[in-house]
């Protein structure tokens, strides 16, 4: 992934991750997938920093976690979202259209 | 709370995050093992994407930001190990750091026991005792202490000596005052208890005094306002010391009789443990016995010899006052209005002074007992305390070279730290951690030995009584706090330096060094730095030793000074058959025939009897207010004067010279003129004269001429530092009212035998009769106040110096051996180049010995300036004593010169190829 993208997903990660937890509890190796496919292979997550990322948003109380059984039997950690967490999104989620937008008006400006 | 529990169960979470990992490495491994991919690939490629189970452990740990704690842990068990791996340096550190602040901590218990200590009584920071000053002091005074101060700007006379007077007037109307309590001090009395006397110092209080001072007693009751009136039931209180010393501890005691000085008291109860007494007229008195006032005619009669007017008499200024604050009174209402009615309560003696010369009230903080050891210890303390610290500072240099030297030594460490990437501050953080343990165990240790060193303190002082037993000097909340402080502060400042240099190497330049040589610009800075450290060692030892050396001059000069008398070969003990009912012509009878059989024994040279003793701590006084002289007009004052009864012979007893006239002899009894020999100081001074033998005088208000028979020089009696005060002397068979007496025996034989036939000839005379005290007059000097006091400080200041030096020595020596291991390299080139072993002794010398001349230079000034500060405590020596300060200094340089020279000397034996060899 060329340094530019990387550098967007890492200061969107937390965001996309709760994004995709909203959807409903998920594993790890789940979350990582999902940010592939949907994104349609444009970001193609390090996965190294992936469970970092997670460790501090449970930490800060913005996702909760079990432990459950998955379908294949092994037991795996799931993530969800906390109230907490989801005001969070929010937040984030605002903040981010207001930026597109604001970008998107200045990028627009007839030369 | 995440985070504490991750800190308590990080194994736990550590295995979840293992299994969470390999959950997602198997998802991976199954996904492309679906597409296709061979299995072991499939696998490889799924932990390559992941970056690695550890990666992200390791991530994971350090991406936790609150987590100081858990790193300051890592931090401390890392520094263990490593102070671990260098035990020698580990152990030095830790003992120079040990001695400093144990040393420390024993001297501030000790003043804290002193000077700090509060009486264990109700709220100690209401009391006050009260002194006052005035042009002059009254005539009737009924007991002087050491000495009456004189403020020298004033020239005012100052005294805490109150009238009975003043007492009954402040106690009943000062209403400032919740309570306002008298104290009056006896002297030594003899305490009979089941056939054996032992002498004590005896008090009188006034009957409100332990409920004004809010004592409770440890056994019994203490002394009631009912027991202090007239016709009450004599009744006593014993301290707890004296009822461990004589009493054996035993609590029967309480409620039977004990004699005074044969006058019969019952003992009602005993004074806590930790309660030493209040300080009475400028003396240390730790009262063994405490009585009411309203005994005191009996007392008077016996143990006073009736020569004081009864206490009641309104012009008797013989009481100590200290008063109790009524809760809402300050100091300055409560002194306006004592101050009142003080000058209300003076005697016809002041009627004509005008309103605004009268003398003036004082209040002064009663929490500590009147300052205890005002007149002995704040000052030297003070100084010794100052001395200490600057031992901690000499030791606390030392550790921080020796840090130097490690932190030195570690360079390459350090920098292959830095090249892998440790931050600055952690390796700073740990160097500092490294300090702090070093300072903390060698504080534990200072503790342990600042407990023992406080009661070795404690023994150096055999007589003092209130040192003796009782003084708590444990170490308590205070003195522990102290010394963590010192030994954090030390710690920090030791290690600080060099952590401080760790953190600013820069990685790419040192390890282009080929090895740790002293040419590096880090070395040289380096360098600066430790000999900037022994100079200071070294400047900081110099007035450490110029102190001690002032101090132990004054302590000689004080053993040595030329008391009057020659003190040498004279036994001292005291007797009191009064105990035994003798009186009057029996007991004169008795003391002659006692002092014609001790003379009859061999290698007896010549036997007396004394009423005081010399240089004891026993004050002296006498009641007459005047003295008259026969053809001189005026009477003179007499405030100051001592006077001694003796026998015939006291004089060649004690060899005090006889210079003219005569001695007394035993025709001068009852039935002849009266006659008194007198010092040279009372001659001067009282006739103008220095020989008036045949002159007349009499006492004030006395009818009998007394003639002057003799003169004989000075002698000094309380105090060996200051002059001789004049004396008088008159014969004992010519007082009416003989008590207990002192006897002295001069002998040129062996003291053990010769006392032995003392005891029997006494003991031939009447079996009953109790002897006490039994020494050496040498012996009872040397531990008086006076000379142990000097004795103590200058031991103490001894030590301090030698160990000032010795830490100074072994951080120059220390400094140098490591200059040289530094620059083994180098000096091997030069001897192989041709340089010869003088000019390589040269080259290392030349560094630390400009150091510590440097040093030198810089004690000197601050050597001067603490032998000023010191002046007042001196004595027979000056502080600014060249052949003192040049000697002292030609010491601590040639020791300082040894310790240097002995590194350098192996340094001339390196042999080259070693020496290129060395890495």
């Amino acid at each position: 992934m060329s340094d530019e993208r990387a550098a967007i997903l890492k200061g969107t990660l937390d965001m996309l991750i709760l994004k995709v937890v909203a959807l409903g509890p998920v594993h790890g190796y789940a979350i990582s997938q999902r940010i592939q496919e949907v994104s349609k292979d444009y970001f193609q997550l390090q996965e190294g920093s992936l469970y970092p990322a997670l460790y501090r948003l449970e930490d800060r109380g913005l996702l909760g976690a079990e432990w459950r059984a998955t379908d294949t039997g092994r037991e795996a950690k799931f993530y969800k979202l906390t109230k907490k967490g989801r005001k969070r999104l929010e937040t984030e989620l605002e903040s981010w259209e207001r930026m597109t937008e604001a970008v998107a008006l200045i990028l627009r400006l007839a030369e | 709370m995440k985070w504490l529990d991750r800190l308590f169960r990080k194994r736990k979470f550590e295995a979840q995050i293992d299994s969470e990992l390999r959950f997602h490495i198997e998802q991976k491994t199954a996904e492309l093992v679906a597409q296709g991919v061979e299995p072991t690939e499939a696998r490889r490629r799924a932990m390559a994407k992941l970056g690695g189970i550890e990666a992200v452990k390791q991530e994971w740990r350090e991406s936790r930001s609150f987590c100081w704690l858990e790193r300051l842990l890592m931090d401390i068990r890392y520094a263990a190990r490593m102070l671990r791996k260098s035990p020698g340096f580990t152990t030095v550190a830790i003992l120079t750091l040990a001695l400093g602040i144990g040393l420390n901590t024993a001297l501030f218990s000790v003043a804290d026991g002193f000077l700090f200590k509060t009486l264990p009584v109700r709220d100690p920071q209401q009391l006050v005792v009260l002194d006052w000053f005035g042009d002059k002091l009254p005539a009737k005074l009924a007991l002087t202490g050491e000495s009456n101060p004189v403020d020298p700007r004033t020239g005012q006379q100052l005294t805490n000596v109150f009238s009975y007077a003043t007492f009954q007037g402040l106690r009943l109307r000062a209403r400032a005052f919740r309570s306002v309590f008298a104290l009056a001090p006896i002297g030594p009395v003899t305490v009979g208890w089941h056939g054996r006397g032992h002498v004590g110092v005896g008090i009188m209080v006034s009957g409100n005094c332990y409920s004004g001072l809010g004592l409770r007693p440890f056994l019994g009751r203490l002394l009631l306002p009912r027991d202090d009136r007239a016709g009450a039931e004599p009744v006593a209180v014993i301290s707890y010391q004296f009822w461990r010393k004589v009493f054996g501890g035993d609590p029967s005691v309480v409620g039977r009789a004990v004699s005074l000085d044969g006058v019969f008291f019952t003992v009602v109860g005993v004074t806590p443990r930790n309660f030493l007494g209040v300080q009475s007229f400028g003396f240390l008195s730790d009262p063994d016995v405490t009585i009411p006032m309203s005994q005191e005619p009996s007392i008077n009669s016996r143990v006073l010899g009736g020569l004081l007017p009864p206490m009641t008499d309104p012009n008797h200024w013989g009481l100590q006052l200290m008063a109790r604050l009524r809760a809402g009174a300050t100091e300055r209402q409560a002194q306006a209005e004592a101050n009142a009615i003080f000058q209300r309560s003076l005697g016809p003696e002041w009627a004509s002074v005008s309103r605004g010369r009268l003398p003036e009230i004082r209040l002064l903080s009663g929490a500590t007992g009147g300052n205890l050891l005002a007149g002995f210890a704040p000052k030297p303390l003070t100084v010794l305390m100052v001395l200490a610290g600057l031992v901690l500072l000499i030791a606390c240099a030392n550790v921080a070279n020796l840090f130097l030297s490690r932190a030195a030594a570690r360079r390459r460490e350090f920098t292959i730290r830095l090249a892998l990437g440790s931050g600055r501050i952690a390796l700073f953080r740990q160097l500092i951690i490294e300090g702090v343990i070093i300072a903390v165990l060698g504080g534990t240790a200072g503790l342990f030995l600042a407990w023992w060193g406080a009661r070795l303190l404690l023994l150096l002082l055999p007589r003092i009584p209130l040192l003796n037993l009782g003084l708590n000097v444990a170490p308590d909340i205070r003195v522990f706090s102290f010394a963590l402080a010192a030994s954090l502060f030390s710690g920090i400042f030791c290690a600080l330096a060099p952590a401080m240099r760790a953190a600013r190497l820069e990685p790419a330049a040192e390890l282009k060094e080929a090895s740790a040589s002293g040419w590096s610009a880090g070395g040289r800075s380096r360098n600066r730095l430790g000999k900037l450290l022994v100079g200071s060692q070294i400047a900081l030892s110099l007035p450490l030793l110029v102190v001690c050396a002032l101090f132990v001059r004054t302590s000689q000069n004080v053993s040595s000074t030329n008391l009057g008398f020659n003190p040498r070969g004279v036994l001292v003990f005291r007797l009191d058959p009064t105990l035994q009912g003798y009186e009057g012509a029996k007991l004169a009878r008795l003391y002659r025939e006692l002092l014609g059989r001790l003379n009859a024994l061999p290698g007896v040279v010549s036997v007396s009897g004394s009423r005081n003793a010399q240089v004891s701590d026993v004050m002296m006084g006498f009641a007459s207010e005047t003295i008259r002289v026969e053809g001189v007009q005026k009477s003179r004052r007499v405030a100051g004067v001592e006077v001694n009864n003796v026998t015939p012979g006291f004089f060649h007893t004690m060899g005090i010279p006889l210079i003219s006239g005569r001695d007394f002899t035993n025709e001068d009894d009852l039935t002849g003129p009266l006659v008194a020999v007198v010092s040279e100081a009372a001659a001067r001074k009282y006739f103008s004269n220095p020989s008036p033998v045949g002159k007349r005088f009499r006492w004030g208000g006395a009818r009998h001429w007394i003639d002057v028979v003799g003169i004989v020089g000075n002698a000094k009696y309380q105090t060996v530092r200051a002059k001789a005060q004049p004396t008088v002397y008159l014969p004992v068979w010519q007082s009416r009212r003989t008590g207990g007496m002192y006897f002295e025996i001069r002998t040129g034989a062996n003291v053990a035998s010769v006392s032995k036939e003392i005891y029997s000839t006494v003991r031939g005379l009447d079996p009953s009769l109790l002897i006490g005290n039994m020494e050496t007059q040498a012996h009872q000097i040397n531990s008086s106040l006076a000379v142990s006091g000097d004795r103590l400080f200058a031991q103490l200041t001894a030590l301090f110096g030698g160990l000032g030096l010795l830490l100074a020595c072994v951080g120059l020596y220390g400094i140098t051996a490591y200059q040289v291991s530094l620059r083994t390299r180098e000096i091997g080139i030069r001897v192989a180049l041709g340089a010869d072993r003088g000019q390589i002794l040269w080259l290392t010398l030349r560094q630390s010995l400009s150091a510590a001349l440097l040093g030198l230079a810089a004690g000197l000034l601050l050597a001067l300036a603490a032998a000023r500060v010191v002046r007042g405590a001196l004595y027979g020596v000056a502080p600014y004593d060249p052949v003192n300060l040049a000697s002292v200094t030609l010491l601590l340089a040639a020791v300082a010169g040894l310790a240097a020279w002995l590194p350098a000397r192996r340094a001339t034996e390196i042999e080259p190829t070693s020496a290129l060899r060395y890495e």
